[in-house]
């Protein structure tokens, strides 16, 4: 008898303890950070949030020596819609006023920024970071009339007013996602915006946690551009998985896809006037590696075209959009059309 | 007796992996709250990289780290040559080029010759984008762009920033078109001596793209007219980026 007794003892006394030492290590885990982190942390701390004050995390990148000093281009001070509710109003007709989910993710808390860092933290406010990257690249800002015929050159004479306006005219909704939707856990290969089109009026965008917190606001804006080309023309992606990047790949400069739409916008951000009010030296060179890496990544066959072959496109932006923009080879240039569609 | 002898092993697991998770906390916190003139000078430039020249505090910690090149560039060294890519690795890259001195360009040097890490390949149609590998390569292009950015502000070492941008130019595939274009800003015309020293697979760096003639009326007073609009929008407007 006591021999089969001693076996079974054995065995819940085992189970016990390993239970304690569970429970006592769920306990102690610090801030239960590995957990939340597991993949959607923004979705935990909108879940989190008591009497509606969400608790926006922070960009885990920013650390120098202990306080949190990385800057993604999001300081308050530096975005004007910050400061104006008519900024505001004009980025929201971009498409986030249609966009779902946006109460959720910060509509009330647009002004919420980091104590520390003072960076506008709640996914909302960053988005409109993004947004504040296409609208006050142009020195009119919200006085930009984005209504035109997009074939009207004498009102869009640069490259940025031209673009702003097609960012505008050619998304419908643009919704705000918690999920970071990345592969694994911890992982940094993510999706940073996906857009569904449709067969009316009815395309979306959305934007996930890796948009408002993994990313910063330059990178933000050219995103929101390639993606805009996704949106209302349904231009897909045409490289399968044959460049660099390994996926969302265009074949080349000229299927005129959202890659070459979203390099072009970053050059034209590049050559704006070194005493730009809105763009400083750091945003400069930020766009000009994301011009770099963006070109190299994401088309099958080589681009041959240079930062410098794009100098004039905010003076002559009819002749980048419709010409020579589309050419893989400056000495036999190809031309078609990217902006009559 | 076996019993405890099981419960004893496992107590004592338990404590030590609380001692663990204790110790982990206490190595992540800041190891001082004093901080040294070069930290706290290199913690400004971090800080208010983005109003840059604009914040006074930039501009005079900028001053300090320029004076004081070869220990700020060791203290950005190890992050450079060792993190994975990230926002934080692109703007220590960018910080090199405004204060860095030869031993910024020997650093930089060194990152853009290290193997360049291999990209995963992509789930079927996921639309992924492998940030860490993105942000890996914007730091090395960054990487050229700064070496090119110390002749800026150090005069004496552009021979060096140009012998070295050569060097990248023509042994590195991937950062060519970078060197090539920080080449062409820096020397101007001059650029079009270095033509014997590249091949013909180069040659279109050494014919400057050209809007056709047919478009150069207009281009010219668009440039005129633009230039004009900037100046009377600057007259009109307060600055809009109010710099600490």
């Amino acid at each position: 008898m006591p021999s089969e007794v001693k076996p079974r003892w054995r065995g819940t006394i085992t189970l016990l303890a390993i239970a304690a030492v569970g429970a006592l290590a769920y306990m102690f885990m610090p801030s239960c950070s590995m957990l939340a982190d597991a993949d959607d942390t923004l979705c935990h701390a909108i879940a989190a949030a008591k009497d509606g004050v969400v608790d926006w995390p922070a960009y885990d990148e920013g650390y120098w020596r202990g306080p949190k000093t990385c800057h993604e281009f999001d300081h308050c001070t530096l975005n004007p819609w910050f400061t104006s509710e008519d900024a505001r109003a004009y980025i929201e007709r971009f498409g986030i006023a249609q966009g779902h989910n946006w109460a959720d993710l910060g509509r009330a808390d647009t002004l919420s920024v980091d104590k520390v860092t003072e960076e506008v933290n709640s996914p909302l406010g960053r988005t409109y970071n993004a947004y504040a990257n296409i609208v006050f690249a142009n020195l009119e800002g919200i006085e930009l009339d984005r209504g035109r015929s997009l074939n009207d050159f004498e009102y869009y004479d640069t490259y940025l007013k031209w673009s702003s306006a097609y960012t505008s005219q050619k998304t419908y909704r643009v919704n705000g996602n918690c999920v970071r939707n990345c592969r694994t856990v911890e992982s940094t290969k993510c999706v940073i915006a996906k857009t569904t089109t449709g067969p009316f009026r009815n395309d979306y965008i959305d934007l996930y946690q890796t948009f408002f917190y993994g990313i910063d606001s330059i990178w933000r804006a050219s995103t929101i551009v390639h993606e805009v080309r996704h949106a209302r023309h349904g231009v897909s992606h045409d490289g399968g998985s044959g460049c660099q990047n390994r996926s969302a790949c265009d074949l080349r400069w000229s299927s005129r896809g959202a890659n070459t739409f979203e390099v072009m916008w970053l050059a034209a951000y590049y050559w704006t006037p070194e005493n730009h009010p809105f763009i400083t030296p750091a945003r400069r060179a930020r766009a000009a590696v994301l011009f770099g890496q963006r070109k190299k990544a994401t088309f099958n066959e080589d681009v041959l075209w240079n930062l410098g072959d794009f100098y004039a496109i905010n003076d002559t932006p009819e002749f980048y959009v419709e010409q020579a923009s589309c050419s893989e080879d400056p000495d036999n240039p190809i031309y078609c059309l990217i902006l009559a569609d | 007796m076996n019993e405890k002898v099981w419960v004893a092993w496992l107590v004592a697991a338990a404590a030590l992996l609380l001692v663990g998770i204790q110790g982990g906390g206490v190595a992540d916190a800041p190891p001082s709250t004093a901080v040294s003139p070069l930290t706290h000078h290199l913690g400004v430039a971090i800080l208010r990289m983005d109003p840059g020249p604009r914040s006074r505090e930039y501009r005079e910690s900028l001053a300090y780290l320029r004076e004081h090149a070869p220990e700020a560039v060791a203290e950005f060294s190890g992050l450079v040559l060792r993190e994975p890519g990230s926002f934080r690795k692109w703007q220590l890259s960018y910080l090199l080029g405004e204060f860095g001195d030869e031993t910024a360009i020997a650093l930089l040097r060194t990152f853009m010759d290290e193997p360049m890490p291999q990209v995963q390949p992509a789930a079927e149609g996921s639309h992924e984008t492998d940030l860490r590998h993105s942000e890996e390569m914007m730091s090395r292009f960054q990487a050229v762009s700064s070496t090119a950015r110390i002749a800026v502000h150090r005069p004496e070492l552009r021979d060096q920033v140009v012998e070295t941008l050569i060097a990248v130019a023509q042994g590195a595939p991937v950062l060519k078109d970078t060197a090539m274009f920080e080449l062409q800003k820096l020397l101007g015309p001059d650029f079009q001596s270095l033509r014997p020293q590249f091949g013909p697979q180069d040659a279109r760096h050494f014919k400057p793209f050209m809007l056709p003639p047919e478009w150069q009326g207009l281009l010219s007073s668009r440039m005129q007219k633009h230039r004009r609009q900037e100046q009377e929008l600057r007259d009109q407007r307060k600055p809009l980026c109010q710099a600490k």
